[in-house]
C-alpha cells in the first residue's frame, strides 16, 4: 500500500463517526482491541486493484448512540441500529480505500454485513490484516479493522 | 413554491438523515419521496414529479451510475438536477458521474455542505427560506 494503514484508517474511522454519528473517538493502543467487549459488528468487502474487508465492531453504547445521532430521534429499534452501523462501515470503507490505494483506483463495495456480538477480528484464509484501530468514546468502544486480500479482481 | 425531492439510498437511516439534514437547514421541501435502489427511484419519477434527486451510488439492484444513464438518456427525465451522496471518492469514476451533469457531496457530509449544493443546484437564494417564498428556475409549474 502506498499509504501507512495504520493513519489512513484511523483517519477514516475518526471522521466518520465524528461527522456521520457525532462522536467525538480518543484512539487507543491498538494492542488488546480484540478483548474490548463489543455488541455488533459490520463488514463492508470490496473488489478492485485490491480486494479485501473492513470490520467496524461497537460497544452497545455506541451503537445506540450512532443510531440517535444519524436519525435525530432516539434510535430503539434493532433494525435501524442494524442499519445505522452497516452505512458507518460503508462509509468508512468508501473514505479509507482512495487513502490506501490512491485517488485513482475505482473499488466495487457490496453492501455491508451486520451481526450481532462481537466481530472476528482475525484474517480470513487468503487476506492478511493491514490495520487495526481501537477508538474509545463516552459511551464505549470501537474496534475498525483493514483486511486485504492476495486476489487482484477487476472493478 | 417547495421542492419535491427524492432520497436514494439503500439505507434507510441515510435516507432519513439526508431528509433531515434539509429540513434543518431550512430547504423548503414539498414532497420528499425514497427509493432504495435505482428502479425504484425509476419507478418513482414516473409517479411523482421531482425537482431534486439525491442520489447514492453503490446500491443492490440497479446502483446509481447506471439510474444515471437511463435519466439522462431519457427526454422525459434528462432535465432532473441530481446531487450525488455517496461515499465515492476516485477520481476516474467521479468523472464519470460529473459527465452526467451532476453535483457531489462526499459522505460524511456537514449539514452546510449540503445546503450550500442544494442551493446551488437549485438556484435557490441562501436567504429565501426566511420569507417562505423561493422560486425554483424553470420550475414555473402549477401543480
Amino acid at each position: 500500500m502506498p499509504t501507512n494503514p495504520v493513519k489512513s484508517l484511523s483517519r477514516a474511522a475518526t471522521s466518520t463517526f465524528e461527522s456521520l454519528a457525532f462522536l467525538v473517538p480518543e484512539e487507543c493502543p491498538a494492542a488488546g482491541a480484540e478483548l474490548v467487549p463489543l455488541a455488533a459488528g459490520a463488514s463492508v468487502t470490496w473488489r478492485g486493484p485490491l480486494a479485501g474487508r473492513v470490520v467496524v465492531g461497537v460497544a452497545d453504547g455506541v451503537l445506540r448512540a450512532v443510531a440517535t445521532n444519524m436519525l435525530g430521534t432516539a434510535g430503539d429499534d434493532p433494525a435501524v441500529r442494524r442499519d445505522a452501523l452497516g452505512e458507518l462501515a460503508n462509509v468508512v470503507t468508501g473514505n479509507v480505500l482512495p487513502l490506501v490505494a490512491g485517488a485513482e483506483a475505482v473499488f466495487r463495495l457490496d453492501a455491508p454485513q451486520v451481526h450481532d456480538g462481537a466481530p472476528s477480528f482475525a484474517p480470513a484464509p487468503g487476506e492478511a490484516r493491514a490495520a487495526i484501530v481501537h477508538l474509545r468514546f463516552d459511551e464505549g468502544d470501537a474496534v475498525v479493522a483493514f483486511f486485504a486480500a492476495a486476489a487482484r479482481e477487476a472493478a | 413554491m417547495k421542492l419535491n425531492v427524492l432520497i436514494v439510498d439503500d439505507s434507510a437511516v441515510m435516507r432519513q438523515m439526508v431528509q433531515r439534514t434539509l429540513r434543518l437547514s431550512g430547504i423548503p421541501l414539498g414532497e420528499v419521496h425514497e427509493a432504495g435502489n435505482g428502479r425504484e427511484a425509476l419507478d418513482r419519477l414516473r409517479e411523482h414529479w421531482v425537482d431534486l434527486a439525491l442520489l447514492d451510488i453503490n446500491m443492490p439492484v440497479m446502483d446509481g451510475e447506471e439510474f444515471l444513464g437511463i435519466v439522462r438518456g431519457d427526454e422525459e427525465t434528462r432535465a432532473l438536477k441530481v446531487i450525488v451522496v455517496s461515499t465515492e471518492s476516485s477520481d476516474t469514476r467521479l468523472a464519470r458521474l460529473r459527465a452526467h451533469d451532476v453535483e457531489i457531496v462526499h459522505k460524511p457530509f456537514s449539514p452546510e455542505q449540503l445546503r450550500s449544493v442544494v442551493l446551488k443546484v437549485t438556484g435557490i437564494p441562501a436567504d429565501a427560506h426566511e420569507s417562505g417564498e423561493v422560486a425554483v428556475p424553470g420550475g414555473d409549474f402549477d401543480f
